[in-house]
């Protein structure tokens, strides 16, 4: 399948995720996205499947702490200052596993775009908007360069016999690794301009033909968000 | 016509203390190969980023003196202007990569350049045939060795 139809698709499911009135279909939607994020290599899925099913846990065991909604009383706790009673409902239960369940699938969705997509396909795909698409693969690329960066900094650090464990270690890299990648950003945007972007007159690599796959994850793609829309 | 010539360049970063080029002149003809030596932070790198018009055009900085290229002066011409006739690989290769696969990345200069599109594989090919990385056309480019990336 050629990467726009893909993305397409993706996005669709995506917002049918967002729009879905109930728990079940955004979790449904989840499931299926990490089933096709298990295609990409477990050396370059395993940071952006951590991070989605983090993010989505977290607030699947949060939320129902930080809201107050319903009557169906599970657990009583202490009340907290500033947080109130930090009862559980029932409700809230629903409510978090649907909000984790969404946030679950529109992770997923861009992990599949990030890991499976050919975004050099996707830029040259893009007849309207080749700038915006060229800066959002550009955009995508970093993650895996900044988890280059960060191997490359650990190795250097253990090597001068500096032991960088547990997440406080790790935080203090954050800070040389936003620092290099600004100047990643600089030499790029150099780089660009010798050769030549941005100048009148430019062309590009005839598109690849659009096949009758492409054309049903088209349609499938608006099926899902009316579906989703209407239905789910 | 020499093909470059540098005279009496001065140039400064923003907010140096330091200049970085002073006084320098050259004179570059077709066919010549030339090596610059120098220490670490002695201005070869400026030098050639004056030869591409980046410095002052993307640096900014104080500029004086004047550098030709093919006849242009680069302070008319802008960097995109002079690609085509000027060509740099930079110091960390990785720097400079674009696109994820490497035809797409050999195809961006050609695109820049208003090569027409029909003609842009086949240049490509051609392209890193003569360098010797013809095999690497089908592979992405993060995952490429350094010396592979200096030769895409």
């Amino acid at each position: 399948m050629s990467p726009v139809p893909a993305a397409a698709l993706l996005g669709a499911l995506a917002a049918a995720a967002l729009l879905a009135d109930h728990s079940a279909p955004p979790a449904a939607i989840a499931l299926v996205l990490l089933v096709v994020c298990l295609r990409a290599p477990v050396r370059r899925r395993w940071v952006y499947l951590a991070g989605a099913l983090l993010a989505s846990g977290s607030v699947l065991v949060l939320s129902p702490f930080l809201q107050s909604a319903g009557s169906h009383v599970l657990w009583s706790g202490p009340i907290v200052p500033v947080l109130g009673s930090l009862d559980v409902t029932r409700e809230e239960l629903v409510m978090a596993a649907m909000q984790a369940s969404r946030l679950a699938a529109v992770s997923l969705a861009f992990t599949a775009y990030a890991l499976l997509l050919d975004h050099d396909r996707l830029v040259q795909a893009a007849g309207f908007a080749r700038r915006s698409t060229l800066v959002v693969a550009l955009a995508t690329r970093l993650l895996p360069t900044l988890e280059r960066d960060a191997v490359g900094m650990l190795e250097a650090l253990r090597g001068r016999g500096v032991a960088v464990s547990g997440v406080r270690g790790r935080a203090t890299l954050v800070s040389p690794l936003l620092a290099g990648s600004l100047e990643r950003g600089l030499n790029l945007a150099e780089a660009m301009e010798a050769r030549g972007y941005g100048r009148p007159g430019g062309t590009r690599l005839p598109k690849p033909r659009r096949t009758a796959l492409d054309g049903a994850a088209l349609a499938s793609a608006a099926v899902v968000v009316v579906v989703g829309a209407l239905w789910l | 016509m020499a093909l470059a010539r540098v005279d009496r360049l001065t140039f400064s970063y923003p907010d140096a203390s330091a200049t970085t080029l002073r006084d320098v002149s050259l004179r570059l003809e077709p066919g010549e190969r030339v090596v610059i030596l120098g220490g670490s932070g002695s201005g070869k790198s400026t030098l050639l980023r004056a030869l591409a018009g980046l410095v002052p055009h993307f640096h900014g900085g104080r500029f004086s003196g004047r550098v030709e290229v093919d006849g242009r002066d680069t302070r008319r011409a802008r960097p995109a202007d002079l690609a085509g006739t000027v060509a740099c690989v930079f110091q960390d290769p990785e720097d400079q990569v674009v696109m994820t696969r490497v035809e797409a990345e050999v195809a961006f200069g050609l695109e820049n350049l208003g090569t027409p599109p029909d003609a842009i594989a086949g240049l490509m090919r051609r392209a890193l045939a003569s360098v010797g990385a013809d095999h690497l056309v089908e592979r992405r480019t993060s995952e490429l060795s350094g010396g592979e990336l200096q030769r895409v």
